[in-house]
């Protein structure tokens, strides 16, 4: 059941999503051509060699981009809220909880493309910035680049900075976060049914607020009294002083965003489940 | 077939009446089958239930009978159907009647204006 | 034999003046057409959105086939919501996938049987059709379930003479023994002839719960001539 719900889920968002990134993926390429064409394939900076015409297409076309870029995360975002919104609370509401699966079903297939959806923002940011600013001589440069990084990473960890370590808690950190995100949504949204009825969009605002204060506040006093513990001096003087903070800061930022992440599910799932009152 | 139904009386007796009077017409032969009652709710548009129950009660006076999985069919014994003619005809003979003594006719004028009638519209 | 549907002292209020429901206990049984019936805002609507399982109840409970609402329950109830609850961009065969999909009792062939009857293109988008043929697919979606119990909300309200025969003739083929059959309606002469029960809920509280025999046979008026009496403004 919740392999279809997905499946479901990925077939309705992708009629937003895919004609977003074929934007973006035109965008990229009209401005590398565009590029390419005015200011030759070797350079990577503006070097003011071409007309005023093609200065001004470019500017214009880096514009859009910039724009494609900002719009592709506030809509991630704008999608992802309203398919839950329209999905669960709208009239779409009656199709969903009436049919043979678990509320738990029903959120995690939510939460499951929601955040495949975010995710990708990320490679496909990197592969657009890729595209534009690949050339030849980058290409050539690329082996002893690589080289150069892996001797650089090999040094550092003998003087004790696990950099994979760190890469792991990183990403580890940076799903935590996006699955916090989108669950503070979801419960934000859920709170606003359930505590005014009559002007759902408003309780929602107002619990997305109060949620985003409280956490703020937590997290200040956490970080106040825990990371000043923790850190026994502010200053980092080797790269093995880098790593101590960071493998001491991370992780505890990264267990906390996972409380987090729990709170605000078994909330959703809960007032879903006992608290429904479909319009 | 036209199912006349009026919504103040139960509806299995009205269709157990719209039965005989098609037995009567000739429209359901004796010893022909029965429509399936799903055939015949869906036709007089109503509930099975309710179709089965007028099915039912007919069974019980010997109308129609039914061969387990062959389905219902309609009495051969023509003295029954016989009787049921004379059933039909006397009250609806005397509903008539007492409509129009109820107006205030005699019995003699009503017998009167019947032979009238007959020989001005050749009663067929 | 475990009633389909059962609800004791079933309540739902929204808050200290509105009380939707108020102790409301039901025993249906399998194999019968029921009416529910009552006049706009009277709590039917409320009654069937608890037994589908989109509201909670504030006391009481409500059980279908002896079992709390749950996936289990859902799976044997068929429901049909008083508005449009599906996508309108969906073609229609997308949503006879989709359901079938979800329903292990969902009949494909008879879904496509009749939607040929109706000469509904089973390529046509929801959003392609008028009205009136996107409540016919939606029942059709509803009655080609194999379900045990089928709760109707106002299925005949906003559609034409015609509709409305095909809609009821419709729920008379389907008619099932193992099944029961709750429509929710203030139509209440059109659907009279297909009812076996009939229940009068008048400001969330049960006043009715008889066959339509009965009722017949006792007040000597058809069920829309009683329930004018009883909900006389």
């Amino acid at each position: 059941m919740l392999s279809k719900l997905i499946g479901q889920e990925f077939k309705v968002t992708s009629r937003y999503f895919v004609p977003l990134y074929i934007c973006l993926g035109v965008i990229t390429l009209l401005l590398k051509l565009s590029l390419t064409l005015t200011i030759g394939n070797n350079t990577v900076f503006y070097s003011g060699s071409s007309n005023t015409v093609t200065e001004i297409i470019n500017v214009l076309l880096i514009m859009l981009y910039v724009i494609i870029l900002i719009g592709i995360v506030l809509l991630t975002y704008f999608i992802i809220i309203r398919r839950f919104y329209t999905n669960m609370f709208s009239d779409e509401g009656y199709l969903m909880f009436t049919l043979p699966v678990t509320t738990g079903q029903l959120l995690n297939s939510k939460l499951i493309v929601a955040f495949i959806w975010q995710f990708l923002m990320i490679p496909a940011t990197l592969l657009s910035f890729f595209i534009l600013f690949v050339n030849t001589d980058i290409i050539k440069a690329m082996p002893q680049f690589f080289s150069q990084l892996s001797l650089e990473l090999h040094t550092l960890q003998i003087s004790g900075f696990s950099i994979g370590l760190i890469i792991v808690e990183l990403i580890a950190a940076v799903i935590v976060q996006l699955l916090g995100l989108v669950l503070m949504c979801y419960l934000s949204i859920t709170l606003g049914q359930h505590l005014w009825a009559e002007h759902r969009l408003i309780g929602s605002i107002l619990a997305f607020l109060g949620i985003y204060t409280v956490e703020s506040l937590i997290s200040s006093f956490a970080g106040i009294f825990i990371g000043n513990a923790l850190v026994s001096s502010a200053y980092i003087l080797t790269a093995a002083d880098a790593f101590s903070y960071f493998n001491r800061v991370l992780p505890l930022t990264i267990l906390s965003n996972i409380i987090l992440v729990i709170i605000y599910y078994v909330v959703t799932h809960y007032m879903l489940n006992k608290k429904l009152n479909l319009n | 077939m036209a199912w006349n139904l009026t919504t103040d009386r139960p509806i299995y007796l009205q269709l157990m009446e719209q039965i005989q009077l098609s037995i009567l017409s000739g429209i359901y032969k004796p010893g022909t089958r029965l429509p399936s009652v799903r055939d015949l709710s869906t036709e007089a548009s109503v509930n099975p239930n309710t179709m089965q129950k007028a099915l039912s009660e007919l069974e019980r006076t010997g109308l129609i009978f039914s061969m387990r999985t062959s389905g219902r069919f309609i009495t051969e014994d023509s003295n029954m159907i016989e009787d049921l003619k004379k059933n039909y005809v006397r009250t609806q003979v005397l509903a008539f009647y007492h409509s129009l003594k109820e107006l205030g006719f005699t019995k003699e004028e009503i017998i009167h204006y019947m032979n009238i009638i007959d020989k001005e519209e050749g009663l067929e | 034999m475990i009633p389909i549907l059962e609800c004791n002292d079933l309540t739902k209020a929204y808050n200290k003046r509105h009380t939707a429901l108020d102790h409301v206990s039901i025993k249906l049984k399998r194999g019968r057409i029921v009416g529910l019936l009552g006049p706009n805002g009277s709590g039917k609507s409320t009654f069937i959105k608890l037994a589908a399982g989109l509201l909670t109840p504030t006391n009481g409970e409500i059980l279908i086939d002896g079992k709390p609402i749950s996936p289990e329950t859902k799976a044997i109830v068929s429901y049909l919501p008083d508005r449009t609850y599906l996508n309108d961009w969906m073609k229609v065969k997308d949503l006879i996938s989709f359901f079938s999909s979800f329903y292990k009792d969902f009949n494909t062939t008879k879904a496509y049987d009749m939607l040929e009857k109706l000469s509904i293109n089973p390529d046509d988008s929801l959003k392609s059709m008028s009205k009136g043929t996107k409540e016919k697919v939606e029942l059709i979606l509803v009655m080609s379930r194999e379900a045990q119990l089928y709760l109707l909300d106002e299925p005949i309200g906003g559609v034409d003479p015609a509709a409305r025969d095909y809609i009821l003739s419709t729920i008379i083929n389907n008619y099932n023994p193992n099944a029961a059959v709750l429509i929710s309606t203030h139509l209440i002469s059109d659907v009279e002839h297909v009812l076996d029960d009939v229940i009068f809920i008048k400001e969330g509280k049960l006043v009715l719960y008889n066959s339509v025999d009965n009722v017949r046979a006792m007040e000597g008026k058809s069920i829309d001539g009683l329930f004018r009496e009883v909900f006389k403004c």
